[in-house]
């Protein structure tokens, strides 16, 4: 007990300030990461509901607190209806982004297409590259190849070893990990 | 013990929208899955899951064989760690989207 307070409902209470905490956060911060602010808002509507509401309900009305849960699951279901059977299935982004992560990593600037397979044949190889070799299995001409390690190079995602010899660095790996595999791509595979 | 009729009431139709809302999670689930955001709604379906459990044991017995209180607590902790894994995943996006600079 703290106070009159059971143990367990003091702990809803931290814990539902702190859910609450992050997602105001997620409200403020998410239009500018993701387009889908409103099915988001009503995802975020219904936990906030739920993190706050519940506890709350459970000592000023607890004979209600499941009206609060259900309509709570209501606004989960707003949220994620319209996604999934609507926008998700019909938004051409939506299709090339779980098809292919690499799409949703908005390259930065100074990358070009060519970057990403780069860093990807690096990422399977596991080895210490030269451009020729890197040109030989992606198909493309050495001197481009070139161009792009050294645009890489400049901005960390690669580093020259030696002469001619390359090999990704960890902001690199960092690069490639921010999504999973990418279950089909139209890129050139590297062997 | 029978549970009054209007907490009855109130218990199926959480039991109802929470159904819904865990049907929903699942297949937006197996839509995300592969995006950033996919162990963050996997976490969501099995709070979902949990949401059903509770409220159907609190339908079934008046006396739960489990304390209710701790499957609430239980509850929202999942839902904590499913707003942690948001702002995580978010925040990967953001690393990743603002311009890979060291």
């Amino acid at each position: 007990m703290i106070g009159d307070l059971p143990l367990l409902d003091a702990y809803d209470i931290v814990l539902g300030m702190f859910t609450a905490t992050g997602l105001l956060y997620l409200l403020y911060s998410q239009r500018n990461v993701v387009g889908y602010n409103r099915f988001i808002d009503f995802l975020i509507g219904g936990v906030l509901l739920f993190a706050v509401g519940g506890p709350i309900a459970d000592i000023v009305a607890p004979a209600w607190i499941h009206v609060v849960h259900g309509t709570a699951a209501l606004l989960v279901i707003l949220g994620l209806y319209d996604p999934i059977h609507n926008n998700l299935r019909r938004a051409e982004w939506a299709e090339l982004v779980l098809n292919d992560p690499a799409v949703m990593r908005n390259q930065a600037e100074w990358m070009a297409p060519m970057d990403e397979e780069i860093l990807e044949l690096f990422h399977s190889a596991h080895l210490v590259l030269t451009p020729t070799i890197i040109a030989f299995n992606l198909d493309h001409s050495r001197e481009s190849v070139s161009r792009r390690l050294s645009a890489l190079t400049e901005n960390g995602l690669v580093e020259r070893v030696d002469r001619g010899k390359y090999r990704m660095t960890g902001l690199g790996e960092q690069y490639l990990d921010l999504y999973p595999e990418p279950a089909t791509t139209g890129r050139a595979q590297p062997t | 013990m029978a549970l009054e009729p209007l907490f009855a009431l109130t218990v199926v139709y959480s039991i109802i929208t929470g159904t819904a809302a865990g049907v929903l999670s699942l297949q937006a689930w197996e839509i995300l899955r592969h995006s950033p955001f996919g162990r963050a709604v996997s976490l969501l379906s099995l709070v979902m899951v949990l949401f059903i459990l509770y409220h159907v044991l609190l339908l079934l017995f008046p006396v739960p064989p489990v304390r209710p209180d701790l499957l609430e607590s239980a509850l929202m902790t999942g839902m904590a760690l499913f707003v942690g894994l948001l702002i995580w995943s978010q925040h990967r996006m953001r690393v990743g989207t603002a311009g890979v600079k060291p």
